[in-house]
Parts: C-alpha cells; sequence; structure tokens
C-alpha cells in the first residue's frame, strides 16, 4: 500500500496531529475532528501501519478525591467548623463545643487543627489561633483544584500527602496513549496525498494536473454492481424477421381491427352462419352491438347471394336465409383471414401480394400449448395465373428463407379455401411440425369480394412455429410476465434472433 | 375435427383387402385423415367436419376401394318400395323428417359401436348438436305398426326411453333423463315436443331420445331410420348419407318409406337419394391446379374418388355427384378432389414471378424506429394479454367504455384493454422483487367505446418503476424519444384520471396531442397492489406516424 494514498479520513487526522506540538492525546482529537474515539483508534492503527505516525504510552500521577474529600469539599471540613464556632463564640470548653459537633466529629477537627497550630487547648477550654487560619483555605484550595482537574504544584503536594493520609483525596497512576506526529514524513504524506486521485476529471487532464498526481488504484478483479439492458422482446424479434422474409419476397403488409364484425371475419370468407367454429367455443363475443356494417351495400348484398344461392358464384351456396343481424355481431377476430378479406374487398390491382400479422382470439383454456390469443400470420396471393401449384410454390419459397428446406402437404379442409392444404416443415429435433393452413380462396370468396383472378392465402399461427424454432416449450412463456426471464432467454436464444 | 375409431379388421372386410396400416395411414391421409393404430385391433382417425361419409368404417371403405381401383365410379344403391309409411303433421318446432328402412344389414358388436359413433358424429357436426338434425335408429321389426306419424305430443303423454323399463311421462323424459337435460330444451314448444308415433306407441322423442322398445341389437338386421330437423335439405341429405353408407353391406337393401304430409296429401318416397350433376371445365382444374394434368387423369381421378361421369366432351365433363356427398358445392370442389386423388405431394411446386414491390405498413416502420430508441434508453420490451382482468377498470378515463368480452375464459380476460399503460402497470406488479429500477415498454393494440362508437388504436406505453421518482424521470426519456424522432415536443398541464393531478401532461406536437405522460395515482398503484412509485407515458402511433409521415413528404 502506498503511503502516500490517504483517505480523507486520514489526512484530517493526520493534519491535526501535526498541528499540536509535541504529542497529543485520542479525547484530544475527538474532540477536535469530532469524530467518535473507536473510529480515530482505527485510523490511528492504519497511519501507524504506513509509519506517520507514533504512539507512545505514558503514565501519570491522577489525584480524585474521595466520597470524604468530595463531602468536606461541599459541607466544609470538620476543623472548619471548628473555627467557625470559636470565631463566633469566642473560647468554648471542651464539653461545650462536643455537644455541638459530636464526639468524634471534634476528635477529627481538633486533630486537624492543633497539629497546623490552629488552636490551642489551654485547660479544659479550646482557643482559636487567628494567624493560622490560612492553613485551612490552602487545604481548602487543593481540593477544589483536583476536583476541576487543574494543575498540582510541587509546593501542594506535600499537603496532598496530608490530604491522602486523612482520607480526602487518592493518588493513582493512569495510562495514556499519545499520539506525535512523525516529522517531515507526515508532512510530506500530508502534501502528496492531496494530489492523490480517485477519478480522473476533465479539470485535471485539461490543466496537465495527472502529470503531478497519483491515481488511486481501484480493486480491478471485485464484481461490479448490476445494470440491465434494454432489450427488444424475443417473440417480437422473430415477428419481425418473418416480416423482413415476406417484405423481400414481394408482399406488403397491411392491418386491420382486432374488434371485429362477424360480416369480415366470416360470411365474407363464405363461413356459413350456423359454421361450428361461429359457436361459442371458438369466438369471443364483444358486448357491442354495431349500428351498420363498414361494408357497402352491394358487398352486403353480393354475401346474401352466395350464401343463400351461390349468386354467380357458380356455385349452389349453404341454402337457407342469410341473416345481416347475425353478421353484425363483434367479436374479436378470429383469423387473420379477416384482414385479407377487407383487403381484396378494396379492390388491388392484380398482381397483388399482401401479408397480415397481429392477434387473434379463441376461446382456448390456457395450458402449456394453448392460449386464448395468439399472433397469427396471413398472406395473399392474387394474379390472373396463380394456381394452387403456385401457392405451394410460394410457401415453399417463404420456408427455404426461414431455413426450412423440407415442406410436406396434405389435402385439408377449410371453409374458405378450395383445394386446401396443410404444411408440415422439419424442424429438428422436433421432426414434422404441422405450420400452415393454406389453399386457393373459393370461387364464392371472390365473387363476394369482387375479386377476379385466383388468388392464394395462407395462414399461420406464428406462436407454436416461434416455439418450434427457438426452442420454448410452453406457450405462455411467450407473453412470460417475468422480466427477469424475458432477460434471460433473450440472451440464451440471442444468436438464433439476429 | 371429428375423431372416430375403426375396427381394423372389419374395415378390411369391407373393403374386400387386407391393409397393412401403413397402407392404410397413406391412404388416409389423401382423404384429409391422420390416423394412429390403438391397440392393433382399432384405429384412431381425425376426419374433416366437410366429410361425414367417412365417419364410419362403410364411408371408409367406399372411398378407399376407389383409391385402390378395386371399384371406381358411382356407387349404385340397391331400391326397392317399402311397406311402411309415415304421416307427416304441422311440427312447428322441427317440422322436417325423412324416414328410411334398410334390411339385411350386419352389424355384429364392433359395426353397432360403430353405427351409434357415427350417429354421435353427425349429431355434432351436421346436426348442431342436434339443434338441425337428429337421428333415430330402430329395430324394423320391433316397430310396433308399419304406419308412422310425425306430430306433436302433450308432455303428459307417455313412453318408455331408451335405457329406462319403466314408462315415464314425456315431461319426466326432458327432465330426468341424460339426454333430457342435454337436449330437451331443443324442440319443446308451448307444452308440447315432436314424437314419432306406430301403433299408439312412442318410438322417438326427437331430438332427444328413442324408445326402449326399439332398441337395435348387435344382430339387428333391419333398421327404420328417422332424421327430424329444422333444415329440410340437411334432414333429407342426411338420411340419404345414412342409407347409402349402409347399403355397402353386401346383401342390404334400402327400402324406400312412404311419406305423406298432412295436410296436403303431398306423397314422396324416402330416402331420395337425390344425385347432382356438376360441370367442369378442364382447362380450370389446369388452371386452377396450375400445372398441365392429362384429361384422362381428370376423368380417372374423379372416378377413382368415387364420382360418376355423365357427358364427357373435349373441353368438358359432367360429373355426377353421390348422394352422400354432401360437402360439393361447386366445380372448385371436384378441383380438389382431383388433386387429392392425384396426390399433394406429386402436383410440381411451381415459383411464380410475380412483379411486386414488398413493403411493411407504416405503422410496422415507426414501432421499429421507437423499439430501437427505447432499447436505447435502456427500456425492456415486454408483450402482455390484449384480454385483460378487472384492473382495466382503474384506467378508463372520461366517457369511455371498457368493451366486455360475453363468454371470456377466465376473470382475468374479460375485458379488452383500454390502453397499453394498463398492461405495463399489470406486468409490474408481478415484477416488484426485480431490480429497480425497472423500466418497460410495450407496443401493441386496445380498444373502448365512446359513445356509440368503438375506437381501435395501436400505441407505444413506456413504465419507469424505482424506489423514488421524480415526473422527470419519465419525462426525460420520452422527450429523447420524440427529439430523436425530430418532433419538437410540448408539455400541456393535464387531467388524467390514472395520473397524479399536478403531475400529468398531455405530450403535443405541432398542436396535436399525441400521448400522455405522468406519475401513476397512488390509489391506482395500492390498488393494483404496487409497492413502488410508477412513471408512464402513451403515444398514438397512428397519430405520431401520420405526423412523421407528413413531416416526411413536406421536407
Amino acid at each position: 500500500m502506498d503511503k502516500f494514498q490517504l483517505s480523507d479520513n486520514e489526512k484530517k487526522l493526520l493534519s491535526v496531529i501535526i498541528s499540536v506540538p509535541g504529542d497529543v492525546g485520542i479525547d484530544y482529537l475527538s474532540k477536535i475532528t469530532g469524530l467518535p474515539e473507536s473510529t480515530i483508534n482505527a485510523i490511528i492503527e492504519l497511519l501507524k501501519s504506513k509509519g506517520l505516525v507514533r504512539e507512545e504510552i505514558s503514565y501519570k500521577i491522577v489525584y480524585t478525591l474521595t466520597e470524604e474529600g468530595k463531602k468536606a469539599l461541599s459541607e466544609g471540613l470538620p476543623e472548619e467548623k471548628l473555627t467557625s464556632l470559636l470565631l463566633v463564640h469566642g473560647p468554648l470548653s471542651l464539653s461545650a463545643v462536643e455537644a455541638k459537633l459530636g464526639k468524634k466529629e471534634l476528635q477529627i477537627a481538633l486533630g486537624a487543627a492543633r497539629k497546623r497550630g490552629i488552636v490551642e487547648i489551654k485547660g479544659d477550654t479550646i482557643v482559636l489561633n487567628k494567624e493560622k487560619l490560612e492553613e485551612i483555605s490552602s487545604d481548602r484550595e487543593i481540593l477544589k483544584i483536583i476536583n476541576e482537574g487543574g494543575s498540582i504544584t510541587l509546593d501542594m503536594e506535600k499537603k496532598i500527602e496530608v490530604l491522602i493520609r486523612r482520607g480526602l483525596v487518592k493518588k493513582e497512576l493512569k495510562k495514556e496513549r499519545r499520539i506525535r506526529a512523525e516529522l517531515p514524513l507526515a508532512k510530506l504524506a500530508l502534501e502528496r496525498s492531496s494530489e492523490v486521485l480517485v477519478k480522473l476529471t476533465s479539470y485535471i487532464l485539461t490543466t496537465g494536473n495527472w502529470r503531478n498526481t497519483i491515481i488511486k488504484e481501484y480493486n480491478v478483479e471485485a464484481l461490479p454492481p448490476k445494470i440491465n439492458p434494454g432489450l427488444p422482446h424475443f417473440y417480437i424479434l422473430f415477428i419481425e424477421r418473418i416480416k423482413d422474409i415476406l417484405k423481400s419476397l414481394g408482399f406488403t403488409e397491411v392491418s386491420g381491427p382486432i374488434v371485429e364484425s362477424e360480416f369480415w371475419n366470416f360470411d365474407v370468407l363464405f363461413q356459413a352462419q350456423d359454421h361450428p367454429s361461429r359457436e361459442i367455443h371458438d369466438t369471443f363475443w364483444v358486448d357491442y352491438y354495431l349500428k351498420s356494417l363498414d361494408a357497402s351495400e352491394e358487398i352486403i348484398e353480393r354475401t346474401r347471394t352466395v350464401h343463400e344461392t351461390g349468386g354467380k358464384s357458380g356455385g349452389r351456396g349453404w341454402g337457407g336465409f342469410w341473416k345481416l343481424e347475425n353478421a353484425m355481431r363483434t367479436i374479436l377476430r378470429t383469423q387473420m383471414t379477416s384482414v385479407s378479406a377487407r383487403t381484396l374487398a378494396s379492390n388491388p390491382k392484380p398482381p397483388f401480394k399482401f401479408f397480415a400479422i397481429g392477434k387473434v382470439f379463441r376461446p382456448d383454456l390456457i395450458d402449456s400449448r394453448h392460449l386464448p390469443e395468439f399472433y397469427q400470420l396471413d398472406a395473399i396471393i392474387g394474379d390472373e395465373n396463380m394456381s394452387f401449384s403456385g401457392l405451394l410454390g410460394a410457401i415453399t419459397e417463404f420456408f427455404e428463407k426461414m431455413g426450412l428446406k423440407e415442406v410436406r402437404f396434405k389435402p385439408a379442409y377449410f371453409p374458405f379455401t378450395e383445394p386446401s392444404v396443410e404444411g408440415y416443415v422439419k424442424i429438428e429435433p422436433l421432426g414434422w411440425v404441422e405450420v400452415f393452413g393454406a389453399g386457393m380462396f373459393r370461387p364464392e370468396v371472390l365473387e363476394i369480394v369482387g375479386t377476379n383472378v385466383p388468388v392464394g392465402a395462407w395462414g399461420m399461427g406464428l406462436d407454436r412455429l416461434a416455439m418450434a424454432l427457438l426452442g420454448i416449450d410452453d406457450i405462455r412463456k411467450l407473453y412470460s410476465k417475468d422480466v427477469n426471464y424475458l432477460r434471460r432467454v433473450f440472451s440464451e436464444k440471442l444468436f438464433k434472433l439476429i | 375435427m371429428p375423431v372416430i375409431y375403426l375396427n381394423i379388421e372389419r374395415l378390411n372386410n369391407l373393403v374386400g383387402e387386407k391393409l397393412t396400416y401403413e397402407k392404410l395411414d397413406n391412404l388416409l391421409f389423401s382423404l384429409k385423415s391422420e390416423s394412429k393404430v390403438l391397440d392393433g385391433s382399432r384405429v384412431e382417425v381425425e376426419v374433416n367436419s366437410d366429410r361425414p361419409d367417412l365417419f364410419v368404417s362403410e364411408g371408409m371403405a367406399r372411398a378407399l376401394k376407389g383409391l385402390l381401383e378395386i371399384e371406381e365410379g358411382l356407387f349404385q344403391p340397391k331400391t326397392k318400395e317399402s311397406e311402411y309409411s309415415a304421416r307427416i303433421f304441422e311440427v312447428l318446432s322441427r317440422p322436417y323428417i325423412a324416414v328410411g328402412v334398410l334390411k339385411g344389414i350386419e352389424l355384429g358388436e364392433e359395426g353397432l359401436k360403430e353405427l351409434i359413433q357415427f350417429q354421435e358424429k353427425l349429431h355434432i357436426t351436421v346436426g348442431r348438436k342436434r339443434k338441425k338434425v337428429a337421428i333415430g335408429i330402430h329395430d324394423l321389426r320391433k316397430i310396433p305398426d308399419k304406419k308412422l306419424e310425425y306430430t306433436m305430443i302433450s308432455l303428459d303423454m307417455e313412453m318408455i326411453p331408451l335405457g329406462s323399463k319403466t314408462k315415464m311421462k314425456i315431461k319426466d323424459v326432458l327432465k330426468e333423463t341424460e339426454q333430457g337435460r342435454s337436449y330437451g330444451e331443443i324442440s319443446v314448444l308451448g307444452g308440447a315436443h315432436p314424437a314419432i308415433i306406430s301403433g299408439g306407441e312412442i318410438i322417438s322423442l326427437p331430438p332427444v331420445i328413442n324408445s326402449e322398445i326399439t332398441r337395435v341389437e348387435p344382430d339387428s338386421r333391419e333398421l327404420l331410420i328417422d332424421v327430424t330437423g329444422t333444415d329440410r335439405d340437411s334432414v333429407i341429405k342426411t338420411l340419404d348419407l345414412i342409407c347409402s353408407l349402409l347399403n355397402e353391406h353386401k346383401n342390404s337393401i334400402i327400402e324406400k318409406v312412404k311419406i305423406i304430409e298432412q295436410p296436403t296429401e303431398v306423397i314422396r318416397q324416402d330416402p331420395p337419394l337425390a344425385r347432382s350433376e356438376v360441370s367442369l371445365q378442364k382447362n380450370y382444374v389446369k388452371k386452377i391446379l396450375g400445372f398441365d394434368i392429362r384429361n384422362e387423369d381428370i376423368v380417372h381421378h374423379l372416378l377413382r374418388m368415387r364420382f360418376g361421369i355423365s357427358k364427357e366432351k373435349d373441353d368438358s365433363l359432367d360429373a355426377i355427384i353421390p348422394e352422400y356427398r354432401v360437402d360439393i358445392m361447386h366445380p372448385i370442389d371436384l378441383v380438389e378432389e382431383i388433386a387429392m386423388a392425384y396426390g399433394y405431394n406429386r402436383i410440381p411446386v411451381k415459383i411464380l414471378s410475380l412483379k411486386t414491390e414488398g413493403s411493411l405498413d407504416h405503422l410496422s416502420t415507426i414501432s421499429r424506429a421507437i423499439r430501437l430508441l427505447l432499447i436505447g434508453l435502456a427500456f425492456q420490451e415486454i408483450q402482455s394479454f390484449v384480454m385483460m382482468g378487472t384492473h382495466a377498470e382503474l384506467f378508463r378515463t372520461g366517457n369511455q367504455k371498457l368493451l366486455k368480452i360475453k363468454n371470456p375464459v377466465s376473470e382475468e380476460m374479460g375485458w379488452v384493454r383500454p390502453n397499453l399503460a394498463s398492461s405495463l402497470l399489470t406486468f409490474l406488479i408481478e415484477n416488484q422483487h426485480a431490480e429497480l429500477p425497472l423500466k418497460i415498454f410495450e407496443i401493441g393494440d386496445y380498444a373502448y367505446q365512446i359513445g356509440e362508437k368503438i375506437t381501435q388504436k395501436k400505441s407505444v406505453a413506456l413504465a419507469i418503476m424505482k424506489d423514488e421518482l421524480s415526473f422527470e424521470e419519465i419525462q426525460a426519456p420520452l422527450y429523447s424519444l420524440l427529439s430523436s424522432l425530430g418532433l419538437e415536443v410540448k408539455f400541456r398541464r393535464d387531467s388524467i384520471s390514472y395520473l397524479l393531478e399536478g403531475r400529468a401532461a398531455k405530450v403535443i406536437v405541432n398542436d396535436i396531442p399525441i400521448g400522455i405522460v405522468g406519475e401513476v395515482h397512488p390509489y391506482v398503484l395500492t390498488s393494483m397492489g404496487i409497492k413502488y412509485p410508477v412513471g408512464i407515458a402513451e403515444l398514438d402511433l397512428d397519430t405520431l406516424s401520420n405526423i412523421i409521415a407528413r413531416k416526411q413528404s413536406s421536407s
């Protein structure tokens, strides 16, 4: 340890020690610096270890008053009581004084007074020697000085011996720690330590003072306090990557409302009004009634006709009566195809490619595989030459960009597409994972939205795909409410995400 | 999707070939089905709900025989006229009924099990849980009389419900039997219920329960089937479906029952086994599929899928749709049949080169910019649900009304969140043990009702929670965020119900309010059980992105 590196307290104490000529006691240092003696002791040990101060132990005679002495000081010495009687009454007989003072006190008082010649006994009478009265005053003075801790002169010491013998004063030897600065080293250290730096400052750099200073060394091996970075949500990064892939494949992103009418979510997509997925177990209803549909009269009428009779779609429709009031019920959208339906109804010019990613809602009970809301992707491609084989190609191309080279197709059923297909991709170590549903929009749907080119569509839940690709075993973790988990999983999956 | 259990031996017998499981699995794959062997004797098959004909081994066998080319083209049902007849009276709550008879059936234990399973799956799917369509199956030989009636009866009449030994009043059947409790409400009307009566006995109480007296046994060889419902077409189609499929039994015959409608005396024969024809352009098939499938393949694959061809020209053909294929509504459905028979994994995968330019939605773009900046300001991004619990009420402001979900899965998800601030605070509840200060943000959707209208928006909200908090600690990062987007920001004192008065401000850019910032009201914090002060800010992304778009187009 560098002896010139002094803490603030070390500097403070050392400067006081130096300022006192000779040595100094701990009590004094405590009084001057305002530090408790225990702290002072600790700092002195440090200064001693650096060789900047020396500690000396000295022994000192200390006089203190006994209980008797204290009493004598406050109530008067026994001989004073005697002299005071004699001063008031003149010479008194022994028996008269004994009656006043009691036998015991009379003997002490008489003994002390006679020794110094303050009184004499003539026959039976005590006579005062007025010239010697001062002797009593000087004893009193000494008691006072001892009591107040004043300094004792040599002259007093003989008289104190008498007082000790009388049991009024006690004599003790006391040990005392005295501190003395090691000059000139202490002075040098004090000077130099004011130039030891804890932190570099701009001032020190620009003034060049750093050249004359000592920069304090840190324990660089100790761990620092923890700080947390700002991080993106790992699942959002995954979704953003999918958006980028789709953009690079020529798709335009579109969006739509989450609180949706059954019309756009089901009817436009030719889902029969009594289709099971429109029931309580598959759709969330919102306690709100639309006053009017945000759709043109034409599209509403086409929807009615296509549902009831097939209209101009070339099919026979579902039969029965299509009810506008059912179509006007408000729900939380169950599929992102609702956004695709709105997009097609806006009459985009072919060729077109659109995609939408957003939350969809279905009344599933929460467990490790199911949530009542999750992210879904829906992508559509429309062109005069669009075909089922072209759709399979587009899907294959997309997964290839995702790093998934093996795709398997299986016939499937969706109310709004025909031919319909379900797809699996190979994700190790899971094997074949079912990830998407796709198909060519039914002519009934195209008739309703007013599109006159074939349109291929594919949709997929992104939560399960993210789980499979990122290796997350519980769907709830994608929406974790534990900030430490979010930080941890980001670190763990970092290289799969960027 | 319905899951059915089939006996492999029975299926093989119906197909007439011993299929290995692997082969069966592959064939079922082409029929939109997935299978799993259970115990060597049974197979579990997940069937698509648009193919009710595959809910039973008889239908599965018919389809498989086509794919295996054991038997191709249209199935020809064997029919004759029945001695049975049914008079149909006015049944307001359930007006339609169809009745058919099948003889020469061989069920056995396994066959009966499958028949009941078939009936149940039909009830759930095409039957819409018996509301639209319900099926009753009876042992024909136990039917008291050859003349049947379908009519409304009083709830005080009596019957022996299936599974019971004694007669019960109809009102007790509805109340006391399991089926009565599940389906008793569907068709009861004005103190009356639909019933099928024969020889003075109630043999069926559609859509609830049959009578014990006509119970079908494994050795029942003759069946009477009734189908009732609210949609005439579905009722008749369902009877057609069942009769046609059971006619797969080698020596079986369908007997057409004479139906006499009252009071019109209009007569028809059930099941009609009505077939339709669909005209298909060959080029349409090629165009939709996107590859040059040969004309003879189109025909052959249709025959393999058990369709008939009534007429074929160079460029088109007329396909006959059998009575049991209720899913064929449009020529496009035949295109899919051809594709399935061809094999999806044989279809060439084509990469079309379409000249389109990709782009992101402006909200995605602004969200990315904001995400980048907030991460730089050391905020952690989180993801919450749009649906939330009763805490939503704490964040309702002014004349907003929360959107309530009528059928929530739990109370924790009963409302649509009215802003993103509510989600951040909900997140903070769970993170009070984390190191503070905690800084989080979220970008997402929310909605509420105001007046008659629903407002739906996307916003970004940021929050900071720490032991001791000043207004500036949330205001400063917000200010930094907006300044980095090149916007000049003003703050105007505002009153916001969930923020502290005097510590809440409106955030204004170009004289347009775009959001709020402030310290969360202690009432809100304590109501949510949050023990630390929280500063919060929220910005409307639609407005923000409009301002930025305008700024960019003007510069």
